[in-house]
């Protein structure tokens, strides 16, 4: 277990079972009436494909570091509303119906713990530098590694990245596109490489 | 003159077989779009994949004034597919 705690926000890397009820105790506050949360676990399907389980890698020191920025700039977003914030992911291997991630948020009213949740959420899933490999029943061999479409997205809306997407060319998923085959997924970053074909390769004197 | 190492991850780790890459730099600091050159130059065979990757510098995503020196940490970040 990796964590970040400061300004009653805690943020954690877990390469054991995600203890959910340590997420109500943290975000309980006496001057709130609206804990809300979320729970990502790992389904057994994927498409047509069973699912065996998920791994999970991440850039620990950066992974943390993104979700302790989120959690503050959902604070910032609140205008104060959102008083503690306990976002824990796992790492390493997930199985079928065990958590990858949860989030808690506490706020005086619902909306705000609602909104604040469903905000990072989002976030984690745009930036935060972890990834997921699918494993499937069937295809020993066979697993491949994610793209999130959001991701990429993300990556398309950030001017911060414009050298890299200068480079990718990225652009949104079709929306034809909703990711809901493992070949989708494939696709997208398929069709990045076609587009990179345009770029032109430095120099390597 | 030397060299930086650049950390890998996910599936540009399991293709590179390191967790990182040596990037050979030519001074104390380079650009940060120079550097993202200097890799595509000396890992031409992964190019593919780098070029899908954000880069980032001491845990943060870089800028296009970001500049790279022999301290700082360095990572490329695939297409990220947590939560």
């Amino acid at each position: 277990m990796k964590a970040i705690e400061s300004d009653e926000i805690y943020v954690a890397l877990t390469e054991s079972a995600i203890d959910i009820q340590a997420g109500y105790s943290y975000v309980n506050h006496p001057e709130c009436g609206g804990i809300a949360s979320f729970v990502g676990t790992t389904r057994s399907f994927y498409g047509n494909r069973k699912v065996s389980r998920l791994e999970y890698e991440a850039y620990e020191g950066m992974a943390l570091s993104e979700m302790e920025r989120i959690c503050k700039k959902a604070k910032e977003l609140s205008n104060g509303s959102l008083y503690r914030l306990w976002v824990v992911h796992r790492i390493g291997v997930v199985p079928v119906q065990e958590a990858s991630i949860a989030i808690y948020a506490s706020s005086p009213h619902r909306k705000e713990a609602l909104d604040g949740v469903n905000f990072i959420i989002d976030e984690v899933k745009s930036v935060v530098p972890i990834w997921k490999k699918e494993f499937y029943d069937g295809f020993v061999e066979s697993s491949s590694w994610k793209t999130c479409q959001r991701c990429l997205v993300a990556f398309s809306n950030d001017p911060s990245l414009s050298r890299t997407l200068n480079k990718l060319d990225v652009t949104a998923p079709s929306a034809e596109c909703d990711n809901s085959t493992s070949d989708c997924a494939e696709e997208s970053l398929g069709a990045e490489w076609k587009m990179n074909t345009e770029w032109s390769r430095p120099d390597p004197k | 003159m030397g060299s930086i190492d650049v950390l890998i991850f996910a599936k540009l780790r399991e293709k590179v077989g390191s967790n990182y890459l040596s990037v050979t730099v030519g001074s104390e600091s380079t650009p940060r779009d120079e550097f993202f050159d200097l890799i595509l130059s000396q890992y031409p065979e992964f190019a593919e994949i780098v070029k899908t990757c954000a880069l980032a510098v001491d845990n943060a995503y870089t800028s296009a004034d970001t500049i790279i020196t022999k301290n700082s940490e360095v990572a490329l970040i695939l297409p990220v597919s947590g939560g």
